[in-house]
């Protein structure tokens, strides 16, 4: 089944590390076969990975912007939610981390993406004034 | 069809995770192997690494998952890490960036 997108005028997106960019009109794509696709509004800039949650986040970005999933850019991840485990005592969501270390590691890394939002959702719910850092 | 799916088709019954590692580095064939990481989720060598990427994979979750069992100590905080950004994904981003 295909992925539809719809976009907004400008809007962003990147499809197999190509940066994509919508004319000046609504627009309606179909993705038909798999692919590595990360609209706008999921994409971090290294200068907006400022607490753990957010770094681990970034991690795994990079490791789907460019499709690898060994070496490296796999150490980084696991660097990232290493220091993430240090400071969060919640055990559900060191349950989530380690299913995130999973997907990670089975080379699923749109659903590592996906529950690592999770956290940053709780993140931004449970601590909205926490310092960067 | 994905490279993925041509390996999953070749691949016999998954090992666990101790299992996975054990073979690897008792230097088994990586061809067929599929490694049961939990919640669905499937490894194989399947990596630019090939053999040594799916090892560098399990011993890594391997590591996770025992410092997830662990409690964390209260309190604790970690100085920043300098985010390390891949010349590749500097070049996606900057042209991600409005222009201005």
């Amino acid at each position: 089944m295909p992925l539809k997108l719809t976009l907004k005028p400008g809007e962003t997106f990147i499809l197999n590390g190509a940066v994509v960019r919508n004319g000046d009109r609504r627009g309606v794509l179909l993705l038909e076969n798999q692919a590595r696709i990360l609209r706008e509004k999921d994409i971090m800039q290294p200068e907006e990975a400022t607490t753990p949650v957010r770094r681990a986040y970034f991690a795994i970005m990079q490791m789907y912007l460019t499709g690898e999933s060994d070496g490296p850019p796999y150490d980084r991840t696991m660097r990232a939610l290493s220091d993430l485990l240090a400071v969060v005592p919640a055990i559900d969501a060191r349950d989530l981390i380690a299913e995130i270390s999973g997907h990670v590691s089975a080379g699923q890394l749109y659903k590592g993406l996906s529950k690592c939002r999770k956290l940053i959702q709780f993140e931004d719910e449970a601590l909205p004034d926490r310092e960067a850092g | 069809m994905s490279v993925r799916r041509l390996v999953s088709e070749d691949c016999a019954e998954p090992v666990t995770l101790a299992d996975g590692i054990q073979r690897l580095e008792r230097g088994g064939p990586c061809q067929g192997l599929q490694v049961d990481l939990g919640n669905g989720n499937l490894a194989c060598a399947d990596g630019r690494f090939g053999r040594a990427g799916l090892l560098q994979r399990l011993i890594g979750h391997r590591l996770i998952l025992a410092f997830a069992a662990d409690p964390a100590p209260e309190g604790v905080t970690l100085p920043p890490r300098p985010i390390d950004v891949s010349e590749e994904t500097r070049e996606i981003l900057d042209l991600v960036r409005p222009i201005s």
